[in-house]
């Protein structure tokens, strides 16, 4: 009985403390993320809120709180044009890079066996092409006298160079989807690692071409990869203002080169600001709607 | 390959694309060509050289123009006085004033005339005391004196270093006949074969003395409007807008387009070193005229290094090979003799006298008086045309 006694409050104690250490250390493990994630997202965006209702005077944003800057980003027709451009863009990148990513991912996957890591892995390589120096190649893919132009040309395909091709919103589609189908393969290979290769052999047996294997099979069960596909590339393209300033012409500007010019060259960063909330709040109730409508297909 | 060896691969590539990508989310914020060095900035090794100098051991810090920060002229003094010099380039001159707003160091910044009243209003430079610039009283007088380098109490903000003229550069080859007027930009003969700075500054007052409205840039709203019709059909005609000086030779040698509106005889140079021959020239409106200038802003750390850089730049030697350089006008009356004869094509009468014309700012003023449009006012214009 007295051992008893006395040894239970010393245990007590020691599952206390032991208590005590795994919080601490479960908290000083999320701490350097939670303190980058605080500093440098949550920060600067209550920083853009705060912001965005604020007022300018001589250049300066006044803390005179006001709604004009939303009240303008969401009524003026100007930018209503700007956003809808915006979007449409955005739409069709991302339709694009879900479409071509679909197939390449289903064939390193299912049809190459052993070098679909080295395949997947050339994917990831072409991350390693710096963004501007990926758009200065695509001028002089694209310009008058660029390689597309001049190889048509000697071809005898075209008289003189087609002008489209650069300034315009062709150049900025094909340069987004260019940029963007590493994000696209990325979820789609992870949503696909899932998915037995035995469904598709089962398929194949019972006389399914392997068309409609990848359709009727692989596509249900790797929706959430599509998915994520789609998001993040939407998201990437709708945010986009450095493709648009140098690949397409002066009716291609999206919002994001109006956000970048009320913070530049219209020094109204309040409105910058709310413009920038406008994006992000328009594109997340964008987002829900369509990931709504993909998870009913998918049902 | 096997799955351990994948992963390693992959977790590489992902750090390395993650830096390179970072790298080039910061060199697009403005001119392509220009703000990739804002990203990397050059730096200059300073030598073990030392000298009487407040400048010894500093680096010093410039935001503005490239070739207006003396990397090249001011190279051996830096070098033998233990001197590094950072700069960055913006995309344009909003973001140069932004950059500063926000607390960014800089000890040396560009000064445009006409950005000049927009920059000291908003605070972000530091006034002159110009008794410490040994070569203030010889730079021409209508520079020296200018009004938009001063602020309502007659205190000076900035020192002019380089002057010129606003012309538009082209392909002599391609465009075998420039335009006369702006307005042949809106003809269909120049679709899709001019840039633009992405800007309502300069064409919108071209516009408007096209139509001979008298107060430019004042002008009422009707008169705005007006002028907006013009300007969207010139607009809709252009290829694109450049987003610099660079960006708009390197599409000139590209061979996408054949004029460049809003000009530098500088470009030319540039193209010639890529074997490209560009001219320039001037439309009947006006051949505009800028002049730019080195200020200290008021985050800069090194003052006293500032004050005395700014007064080397001012010399007659350096400023005489500035504008040789930047086929420039130069501001030391005494530089006029010295420079090269690539830049000896200005006439000097229009700075010896005071209070000329020709650097009459392309903007509305600040406060406008009633019944006149505003510089938001052609803000939003742009923005609509745009759309």
């Amino acid at each position: 009985m007295t051992s008893t006694t006395t040894t239970a409050p010393a245990s007590t104690a020691g599952a206390v403390a032991r208590r005590r250490r795994a919080r601490w250390t479960t908290v000083s493990q999320f701490a350097p993320a939670t303190g980058y994630f605080l500093a440098l997202f949550a920060a600067p965006v209550l920083l853009l809120v705060v912001y965005s209702f604020f007022s300018v005077r001589n250049f300066r944003p006044v803390p005179e709180l006001t709604l004009s800057n939303y009240v303008e980003a969401l009524t003026s027709p100007v930018f209503r044009s700007y956003f809808l451009r915006t979007f449409r863009i955005a739409a069709i990148v991302s339709g694009i890079v879900v479409l071509v990513s679909f197939p390449f991912t289903y064939a390193i996957t299912f049809v190459f066996g052993r070098r679909r890591q080295l395949l997947y892995f050339l994917v990831l390589v072409s991350l390693f092409g710096g963004y501007l120096v990926r758009i200065y190649a695509w001028r002089n893919i694209l310009g008058r006298e660029g390689v597309l132009n001049q190889s048509l040309l000697w071809g005898g395909l075209i008289e003189s160079p087609i002008g489209f091709f650069l300034n315009s919103q062709f150049a900025i589609v094909l340069a987004l989807v260019n940029f963007l189908i590493p994000m696209g393969v990325l979820p789609l290979y992870s949503s696909m690692q899932n998915i037995s290769g035995s469904l598709i052999e089962a398929a194949r047996d019972l006389g399914s071409s392997r068309f409609t294997a990848a359709v009727k099979i692989v596509l249900p069960l790797s929706m959430r990869g599509v998915r994520a596909a789609l998001g993040f590339t939407f998201i990437a393209a709708a945010a986009e203002w450095v493709t648009p300033s140098l690949l397409g012409g002066t009716g291609d500007q999206m919002i994001g080169n109006q956000i970048a010019f009320q913070f530049g060259g219209g020094l109204n960063w309040p409105l910058g600001a709310a413009l920038a909330i406008t994006l992000v709040a328009a594109m997340i109730v964008i987002l829900s709607v369509i990931m709504a409508l993909l998870r009913r297909l998918a049902r | 390959m096997n799955r351990r060896t994948l992963a390693i691969l992959t977790g590489l590539t992902l750090i390395l694309a993650a830096c390179g990508g970072d790298a080039a989310t910061t060199t697009t914020a403005g001119d392509t060509a220009t703000t990739a060095a804002a990203a990397d900035p050059t730096t200059t090794t300073a030598g073990d050289t030392t000298g009487a100098t407040a400048c010894d051991g500093v680096t010093l810090t410039f935001i503005g123009l490239a070739g207006e920060e003396g990397e090249a002229e001011l190279a051996d003094w830096r070098a033998e006085n233990n001197v590094a010099l950072e700069g960055s380039w913006p995309g344009d001159w909003t973001q140069l004033i932004s950059a500063i707003l926000v607390g960014q160091e800089f000890d040396l910044a560009t000064i445009p005339y006409h950005q000049g009243q927009r920059m000291i209003a908003s605070g972000i430079l530091q006034p002159l005391d110009t008794s410490r610039l040994s070569h203030w009283d010889d730079m021409v007088p209508g520079l020296r004196e200018h009004p938009s380098l001063r602020d309502p109490d007659g205190n000076v903000y900035g020192a002019p270093i380089a002057w010129g003229d606003g012309p538009y550069v082209y392909h002599p080859e391609r465009a075998p006949n420039p335009p006369a007027s702006i307005m042949d930009l809106a003809e269909p003969e120049w679709a899709n074969r001019f840039v633009m700075f992405d800007s309502p500054d300069q064409l919108v007052y071209l516009v408007a003395l096209n139509k001979g409205f008298s107060e430019v840039p004042l002008l009422t709203p009707e008169q705005l409007e007006e002028v907006g019709e013009d300007v969207a059909r010139i607009v809709a005609n252009a290829a694109a807008f450049n987003t610099g000086y660079q960006d708009a030779t390197d599409r000139l040698v590209a061979g996408d387009i054949d004029l460049a509106l809003g000009g530098w005889q500088a470009m030319l140079t540039w193209a010639a070193e890529d074997g490209v021959t560009l001219d320039f020239g001037y439309f009947d409106e006006s051949p505009g005229g800028w002049w730019d200038g080195l200020a200290i802003p008021s985050t800069a750390a090194n003052v006293d290094c500032a004050y005395e850089y700014i007064d080397l730049m001012l010399s007659p030697e350096v400023n005489a090979e500035v504008g040789t350089n930047l086929i420039s006008a130069v501001v030391n009356t005494n530089s006029i003799d010295k420079v090269g004869p690539e830049a000896d094509i200005y006439e000097y009468d229009i700075v010896m006298g005071v209070g000329e014309r020709m650097f009459e700012s392309t903007t509305p003023p600040e406060e406008v008086p009633d019944g006149y449009a505003s510089y938001q006012d052609w803000i939003d214009l742009w923005a609509a045309i745009k759309s």
